[in-house]
């Protein structure tokens, strides 16, 4: 389900963006699937509209979506370059992440230890 | 489209200039926040775009003609006042008559399904109402008018939670299904900032800003960043940083400019002084954020600290 939260500082239409992007990685949306038109979600979110197209707009700038003049917005088939820009970002995250527990006196052993359980965990 | 030039409005009886020479457009299909400080000149803008007001000098033109003693655009308009008058022993339906009577666009279906959205029994006296109530009555009646534009004068700021979510869902349909434009005054910037796609913002009569809300978003961001090494010798004055703070060896400022140009000088000047940037981040603003410190840079509020 495509949600946002409004108490998160990003924008809307980032938000929306981000979530449709993460549904299409992870299939819950799948290839050539439609989107709800513009105006459908907005009247169903209660978004502006110009929001909504915006955030298609961005979508489409990515590579997650494309659109077919007169029949709407459907998702990427191929969507490699979306999720290589996403593992980047993870890492980035993962990074900082790292540094900032190395400043606090988190131990190098334990940083691994935790690594390994939390990826085993999911 | 909605276009004001050079727009002046002297009050003599109070001797108050409230506004000074304003000039904006406003684009069809689009939702509008008009925010500022009580006394801003608000009202008076929304009376003289409504055509109930006629400005001393400037033009305002709606769909390209005058507003002020105009029927034909005046049809297009439906303005929700902050202080609506009604008289004593109507009903919500008595009134919706009227309007209905005087204008041809006018959908008595409309007000009815409005009206039953909200839970109110069109045959209750007004008087009767609370101030909510009445609010939405206004509500349901203006939208039921046909019209293209809508002006709402803090219409907003009496509403319960529950019933703010179900006007702004009113005001979304109104918009995506017959294309309307929305301006509406308010001083919840939290809200405003999520439904508008443009701010115009004015202070003491005057435009401070009238823009879209992502430009204005983009346009100042708040910086966290440490330096590896001490960095009192480095002059952050070049990027004129506002309200900067030091927690620790944290420095946080708010600066106006494309982010990706204050990046590129913040690690041009660490580098010329033979340090380093530990931690970079750009954060946005919130509206109420940007909407202190553009009027602190127009020299209102400067006690405020943020």
């Amino acid at each position: 389900m495509i949600t946002v939260d409004y108490k998160d500082k990003r924008p809307i239409y980032e938000q929306l963006a981000a979530n449709i992007s993460e549904m299409a990685l992870s299939g819950e949306l799948k290839p050539d699937e439609q989107l709800p038109s513009v105006r459908q979600l907005a009247v169903a979110m209660s978004i502006n509209p110009n929001t909504i197209a915006r955030a298609y707009g961005e979508l489409e700038r990515r590579g997650v979506i494309y659109s077919v003049a007169g029949k709407g917005s459907f998702i990427n088939s191929d969507l490699s370059a979306v999720a290589d820009e996403q593992t980047k970002k993870a890492e980035d995250k993962l990074r900082l992440f790292i540094r900032e527990a190395k400043k606090s006196g988190v131990k190098k052993e334990r940083i691994f230890e935790i690594a390994g359980e939390e990826y085993d965990r999911g | 489209m909605i276009e004001v030039k050079g727009l002046s409005k002297f009050f003599s009886e109070s001797g108050v200039l409230s506004l000074d020479n304003i000039a904006m457009t406003i684009p069809d299909n689009s939702i509008i926040g008009l925010i500022g400080t009580n006394g801003a000149g608000k009202s008076t803008l929304l009376r003289i775009l409504a055509g109930i007001y006629k400005q001393d000098s400037g033009t305002v033109a709606i769909d390209g003609c005058r507003v002020y003693e105009n029927n034909k655009i005046k049809a297009k308009i439906a303005y929700i006042s902050d202080d609506q008058y009604y008289q004593p022993g109507m009903t919500m339906k008595k009134m919706a008559s009227i309007h209905a009577s005087l204008r041809n666009g006018f959908s008595m279906q409309r007000f009815f399904d409005l009206s039953a959205r909200y839970g109110l029994d069109v045959n209750r006296r007004l008087s009767g109402f609370s101030k909510g109530m009445r609010r939405q009555s206004d509500i349901a009646i203006a939208l039921s008018c046909g019209a293209k534009y809508l002006f709402c004068d803090e219409t907003f700021d009496g509403l319960d939670p529950i019933t703010r979510e179900m006007t702004k869902k009113i005001l979304i349909e109104e918009m995506t299904n017959n294309g309307s434009t929305i301006l509406m005054s308010s001083h919840n910037l939290r809200e405003m900032e999520d439904l508008c796609d443009r701010i115009v913002l004015i202070d003491r009569g005057r435009l401070v800003l009238s823009a879209d809300m992502e430009d204005v978003r983009g346009a100042m961001l708040k910086y966290q960043l440490v330096f590896e090494n001490d960095w009192s010798n480095i002059p952050l004055d070049s990027l004129m940083p506002k309200s900067l703070v030091e927690s620790g060896r944290m420095i946080t400022f708010i600066a106006e400019g494309e982010q990706e140009e204050i990046e590129r000088k913040i690690y041009a000047l660490a580098k010329g002084y033979d340090n380093k940037i530990a931690y970079f981040e750009a954060l946005p603003l919130s509206l109420e954020e940007i909407f202190i410190h553009k009027l602190r840079d127009s020299g209102l509020g400067s006690g405020v600290v943020l």
